[in-house]
């Protein structure tokens, strides 16, 4: 049963980690709207996705000396690939930020996060009436 | 974590664009000014703020930092001022190459977006507010 709980909850920290990543993204964008040269970022979602739902990220295992020790974590889904957007839209400067994109984007992450989040209240909720009886 | 450093970076952008609004006012304000270097006497050269990116650790992403502040290359303006004690054998004075217009604008954008990194700055606080309340 709690392995149940931990999945559930391990996919939405997961996706939670993705959508703040993409918001740092975003918010670095928008910081940089005026600098010469910068490239805006982005991730791109759907590669993240299959990352975190095949679960094919590297190994990392430790070494076990006494069989009284847990099992590591093996999975690390800190890493995100991070990649220049490719826009049509270059100013003067050699800076590929659209700001208007950038807003929206960043307004629409916030919005996942949060119904993310409403998500993980629920099942917290769930889980603690299942318990309470 | 990632969302306590979109403060860091939405600060970073805010002191940016505030240093850049300063050097805009300085302009403004010395558009008449003249400047005593080695015994000459110079008109104000306008001054322009240089973005760039301060990245985090082991990232393409990251804050703004001012990267230096340089004179504005527009030519300066000659007027015909005779009466001018800084005046050549001609008659002309050179006045300062600042522009009112465009520092102005450049004034709106700055305001503008120091105000977008305001926004995301409470977004970001919004965001960990309700992330710290999840168990209740």
């Amino acid at each position: 049963m709690f392995d149940k709980i931990n999945k559930t909850l391990d996919f939405n920290q997961n996706l939670l980690n993705l959508y703040a990543k993409r918001q740092e993204i975003l918010s670095s964008n928008i910081a940089n709207a005026d600098t010469p040269n910068y490239k805006a970022m982005d991730i791109n979602f759907k590669d993240e996705m299959d990352k975190i739902t095949k679960k094919s990220n590297l190994d990392i295992t430790l070494t076990k000396t006494s069989s009284h020790h847990l099992n590591p974590r093996k999975k690390n889904f800190f890493i995100f690939e991070v990649k220049p957007i490719t826009s049509k839209e270059i100013q003067s400067n050699g800076n590929t930020v659209d700001m208007n994109r950038e807003r929206i984007e960043f307004i629409k992450n916030t919005l996942k996060y949060e119904e993310n989040l409403v998500f993980i209240k629920n099942e917290i909720k769930n889980i603690m009436n299942v318990l309470k009886g | 974590m990632s969302l306590l450093n979109i403060l860091n970076i939405a600060g970073s952008a805010m002191s940016a664009q505030s240093e850049k609004i300063n050097v805009i006012a300085s302009n403004l304000a010395n558009a008449e000014s003249i400047v005593c270097k080695d015994g000459k006497f110079y008109p104000y050269i306008a001054k322009k703020v240089i973005f760039k990116l301060d990245p985090l650790k082991n990232s393409l992403i990251g804050g703004v930092k001012v990267f230096s502040i340089i004179n504005d290359l527009n030519p300066m303006k000659l007027i015909y001022d005779p009466s001018n004690p800084l005046s050549n054998k001609n008659g002309y004075v050179l006045q300062t190459n600042v522009n009112p217009v465009s520092e102005t604008i450049n004034h709106i954008s700055a305001s503008r977006s120091y105000q977008a990194n305001v926004e995301v700055l409470k977004t970001a606080k919004s965001m960990i507010m309700k992330t710290l309340s999840i168990g209740e």
